[in-house]
């Protein structure tokens, strides 16, 4: 996609750069199409820059210490991508790998840096976008902490809602991107708990299921599991 | 007395450092100073954000589950700190709670002046991006590391996030120039009064450290280490 006419409404370099710098970001950028499940960067790999999803659905994995993959992010259309590495070591904490086929740019830090100070809608976007990113990583590993399936599985889906949204607007149906097993691994739980608990909040009224599609009712009631 | 933002000789401030100095008089306008004693609690887990806090004076610790049966010291806080900047993101609400440890000031700068602040002061929202990006990388560190330690380890990690928070005392540098009770070093390590107590012990045994009634003596810093070698 090119910049200066991208359709794409949810992406922050579009939305919070004045559109004179809109030339400067398709001049700079680095493109790249990758197929689904392929790797965007592994853990361990230098940074040199940071990217945006321009389409489609990534997810992005922390090896703990016992060496077991734990999907702690789940990135859709428009969102910022390697943003962990952004700080002080270089290295990247994490892996990222796409879900689905996407489109990525990729910014040297130089040039983002460049493109924040001299967009200040963009600059405060990113700093309220780590305080979003502190927030979530905290309490999903308070829900870890907890463990209570039903907080497990109720900030997954939150933070999935949170990343790639709706396919429906109106009727609330939920636009996962990964399979119900991928999901129960992001929520740190078993695939037959994930479907007990989805089942318990089905009769509690706070999902619904039709034609292997996730309606979310009451996203208060999910909230209220977290906080 | 409310203090001025443009003749405040605290350089570590985000405040002082990165804003303008059109914007320092404003901000002094716009802040109101709050006395806190030790034990105080400044915000609680659940309350809505109103602004940011800046400490003057004093120290700080933020817990989250404040009381319950988890409750796990998240940060120490010194002066010239931010404080509160878990409860921005999200919605606006705070997830942990913070008691002052000793009498501190605080400065409190509401919502809308702080957001003007950084739209106006591209130096200071670069820095609080960057502050977020590191908060948000220790915050992730800790998960990794805290995982695999044992309980002795844990514990040495609390003392060493102890001396990184507030340092030694000027007029002895061996001892810590504040120490926390025994069970808030639980919870900022993550176990139990019972460990603290039984590896503080033995650390004493061992010589690392000496116990003066609640303040630590720290002998040997470098041997407190978490390497291998470091090893007390």
């Amino acid at each position: 996609m090119n910049c200066t006419k991208c359709p794409n409404t949810k992406c922050f370099v579009q939305k919070y750069c004045l559109s004179e710098w809109h030339g400067y970001s398709e001049h700079h950028k680095i493109r790249k199409q990758i197929s689904a499940s392929k790797t965007i960067f592994s853990q361990g790999d230098l940074v040199t820059g940071l990217y945006i999803i321009c389409s489609g659905k990534v997810k992005v994995l922390l090896k703990d210490a016992k060496g077991e993959e734990l999907i702690i992010r789940v990135a859709g259309n428009g969102q910022v991508l390697g943003h962990r590495g952004i700080s002080d070591d270089m290295v990247y904490p994490i892996s990222a790998e796409t879900l689905i086929e996407s489109e990525i740019a990729y910014f040297s830090n130089e040039d983002f840096f460049k493109l924040l100070n001299a967009n200040k809608d963009l600059s405060f976007y990113m700093m309220m976008f780590f305080a979003n990113e502190l927030h979530r990583s905290e309490q999903l590993r308070h829900a870890h902490w907890n463990k209570s399936s039903e907080a497990k599985v109720a900030v997954a889906l939150l933070m999935v809602i949170n990343a790639f949204g709706y396919k429906d607007d109106e009727q609330k149906v939920l636009d996962l991107g990964m399979n119900y097993r991928e999901l129960s691994k992001f929520a740190r739980i078993s695939y037959p708990t994930l479907s007990r608990v989805l089942k318990d909040f089905a009769e509690q009224g706070i999902v619904r299921s039709i034609n292997n599609e996730l309606i979310i009712s009451d996203i208060e009631a999910l909230n209220s599991f977290v906080s | 007395m409310k203090r001025k933002c443009e003749t405040c000789r605290h350089t570590n401030c985000f405040i002082n450092k990165f804003c303008s100095s059109e914007w320092k008089p404003l901000i002094t306008f716009h802040k109101t100073t709050l006395n806190y004693d030790g034990g105080d609690v400044i915000f609680r887990e659940g309350d809505n954000v109103e602004g940011i806090f800046q400490i003057y004076s004093g120290k700080i610790k933020v817990v989250a589950n404040y009381q319950g049966v988890n409750e796990r010291v998240v940060r120490l806080a010194n002066s010239e700190q931010l404080l509160g900047h878990r409860g921005f993101g999200g919605q606006m609400i705070y997830p942990v709670t913070a008691i002052a440890l000793e009498s501190s000031q605080v400065t409190f700068i509401p919502v809308n002046t702080f957001y003007s602040a950084i739209k106006a002061n591209p130096e200071l929202a670069f820095n609080l991006m960057m502050f977020f990006a590191d908060e948000l990388k220790s915050s992730e560190k800790n998960i990794r590391t805290k995982n695999k330690m044992t309980a002795k380890e844990k514990v040495i990690s609390a003392i060493n996030t102890i001396i990184e928070a507030f340092g030694f005392d000027e007029r002895d540098p061996q001892i810590l120039s504040f120490t926390p009770s025994r069970k808030d070093i639980a919870s900022i390590a993550g176990t139990t009064y019972e460990t603290v107590i039984r590896v503080l012990s033995a650390l004493e045994k061992s010589g690392c450290i000496v116990q003066e009634g609640k303040t630590l003596r720290i002998l040997d810093w470098e041997r407190l280490g978490l390497n291998d070698k470091g090893f007390c």
